[in-house]
């Protein structure tokens, strides 16, 4: 009785309504897009290698670029969800830096720190690697923009998990060590899991940082912008559908294997 | 035996202030307490979870004082238990066993011992979602048992435990005890820390009152706190102390007298049980300790009653239900109660 009051207040319509309209916003372009895509034109640009290529750079690039941020990231958000310290609130803007500055001033500051004359750069070089220009280059513009997503959910997550669960196991006579990887890390896991997916996505979609560390090898969104330059939006048209497909295929394909785990 | 000696600790507006006592091998010792008192946070310092400002904690003559939670050998069970919820209830229990070069066996076996000792075998495969607070309270003693503490720390076991659990649970200590353990036990609780002690002691806003066996502490409580959670309620300080005969009088405000068997200096409180304040069948007696007073109030309880008696001074009184017909007590009837002066006694005697 009361669900159907609900439903026919005027309130309520409002919020329908423009929570309705918002939507529209956002699906509206994309499916525009998919059906201004004749399937021909999809077809043939799927068999186009250049295409295939820069997919397989750029889920390789944000895959590496996540997992080695991750050996760094997910003890980070540990110490910033477990200890009190100076200036932690300076350390926590710092990892939301990313978000606030344009990507492209991301990318010339990247550029900056990876360029051969750099010590980073350097270091590199004496392994064979010119950063800029390479794969290695991609995810590190990547793991840039994209790490305060993984940081930012692994912090919440091991911020729900009770001290006194870490407590219980360190009394019982667990090291500082097995109480992280057998208490504080499963129980955080949903939380990490899906930081971890979202760094991913972040990064597969990055373009700005991206376009200025490396043009080439060109990942898929530089390779959109390429095309629209260079031929118009018809011919960036069905590489932007495909890119979107695979990358929500891997969306729910991760979120999928991560609900399985947790269940 | 485990040994705290003048332990001080600042928690915000909260401290523990040079708190000290044995707990000899085997014994149980429970420490009793308001909430808020410090008693949760004097277990996690012998635990090793919390460092005291100053003092020690001495474990067989060691000082175990620095040394981190882990390596103490010293059990905690957690009021709320803290069971692992992602792990089985056998993996709980497992916990201490592992990385201490038992075999599978070994650990099975010290999981089945511990799980029928706690009546909870066939819980071990469940999951601790779902399990009810008597069963989460097993599999937490479990668990800590497992371990094989050398001094086994039980913040407010019986707490939380709908009534009938609580008795499974006091039975179930009980053998504990019996076994051997050396147990320290936290509550508000009285009579749940008569019902299992063999040492009291008595903790006020951080610091110790009162230690000593329970009966001892019943018999002659040291503050006027333990008086209160004792549950006596006649407690009377005197200004003027005089020697009068074979007894002592004890001028209370607006010339109130009442007689004591016992010597002691002015300015010492006096309690009286109201087990001892008798009212009388009639009004014809008159002497030494005869009060006359107005009922204000009649509190029942299961098997008594409590009568408030205003003599000047408010008295509790403890009459059986059986007695009750017999001295015809109502509000605002007029009668006399009489109290020995071998039952005025001092504080701390």
């Amino acid at each position: 009785m009361i669900e159907k009051n609900s439903m026919i207040s005027p309130f309520r319509l409002l919020l329908i309504l423009l929570g309705g309209l918002l939507l529209i916003f956002l699906i509206a372009p994309v499916a525009g897009m998919f059906f201004a895509t004749p399937l021909s034109a999809i077809f043939e640009t799927a068999q186009d290698t250049e295409v295939r290529d820069s997919i397989w750079l750029t889920l390789f690039t944000a895959m590496a670029a996540t997992l080695f941020a991750a050996f760094g990231a997910v003890p980070l958000a540990y110490i910033l969800a477990r200890k009190d310290f100076h200036l932690k609130r300076l350390v926590l803007g710092i990892i939301d830096l990313p978000i606030v500055i344009p990507h492209s001033a991301a990318g010339i500051a990247i550029l900056g720190f990876i360029s051969r004359d750099t010590v980073v750069g350097k270091t590199a070089s004496a392994f064979g690697i010119d950063l800029v220009g390479h794969p290695a280059g991609i995810s590190i513009a990547m793991a840039f923009v994209s790490l305060p997503f993984l940081i930012n959910s692994a912090r919440d997550g091991f911020m729900s998990v009770p001290v006194r669960l870490e407590n219980a196991a360190l009394v019982l006579g667990a090291s500082p060590f097995r109480v992280f990887f057998t208490v504080s890390l499963p129980l955080a896991w949903k939380n990490i899991v899906s930081g971890l997916i979202m760094m991913f996505a972040r990064g597969m979609s990055e373009f700005g940082a991206i376009v200025i560390v490396a043009y080439h090898p060109m990942v898929t969104p530089v390779l959109i912008y390429e095309r629209f330059g260079s031929f118009g939006l018809a011919y960036a048209r069905p590489v932007a559908v495909i890119f979107i497909l695979v990358s929500l295929l891997f969306f729910i394909i991760l979120r999928l294997l991560a609900r399985t785990k947790n269940a | 035996m485990l040994e705290v000696t003048k332990i001080s600790k600042k928690a915000g507006n909260f401290a523990l202030k040079d708190v000290s006592f044995d707990v000899p091998d085997r014994a149980y010792f429970v420490i009793l307490g308001m909430s808020g008192a410090g008693k949760t946070m004097l277990l996690e310092i012998i635990a090793g979870l919390r460092k005291p400002d100053s003092g020690s904690v001495f474990f067989n003559g060691e000082d175990i004082t620095r040394l981190k939670a882990n390596k103490r050998g010293v059990g905690l069970v957690f009021q709320d238990n803290a069971i692992f919820p992602h792990m089985s209830v056998e993996k709980n229990i497992a916990y201490a066993c592992y990385g201490r070069g038992f075999t599978k066996n070994e650990i099975r076996g010290r999981v089945l011992k511990w799980a029928e000792a706690m009546n909870i075998k066939d819980l071990l495969c469940r999951k601790p979602s779902g399990l009810s607070g008597g069963e989460l309270r097993r599999v937490a003693l479990a668990r800590t048992l497992a371990m094989e503490p050398s001094v086994l720390l039980l913040d407010e076991p019986l707490s939380s435990l709908d009534v009938l659990i609580q008795y499974d649970m006091i039975r179930l200590l009980k053998k504990l005890k019996e076994s051997g353990q050396t147990i320290i036990h936290v509550t508000h609780d009285y009579y749940e820390a008569y019902a299992l002690a063999d040492l009291l002691t008595i903790i006020n806003s951080g610091s110790i009152e009162q230690t000593g066996p329970p009966a001892e502490v019943f018999r002659n409580p040291a503050s006027r706190f333990v008086c209160a959670l004792t549950g006596i309620r006649n407690f009377f300080t005197g200004i003027e102390i005089s020697k009068a005969g074979e007894l002592y009088r004890h001028k209370l405000p607006e010339d109130f007298e009442i007689y004591s068997s016992y010597q002691c200096a002015t300015g010492t409180p006096v309690f009286i049980r109201e087990e001892d304040v008798k009212i009388l069948p009639s009004a014809n007696f008159s002497g030494l300790n005869i009060f006359e007073g107005r009922v204000t109030d009649i509190i029942p309880s299961p098997d008594f009653f409590s009568v408030v008696v205003d003599a000047g001074v408010n008295f509790f009184a403890r009459v059986p239900e059986e007695d009750m017909p017999g001295i015809n007590i109502h509000t605002g009837n007029t009668v006399k109660i009489k109290i020995s002066p071998e039952a005025v006694m001092p504080v701390g005697r």
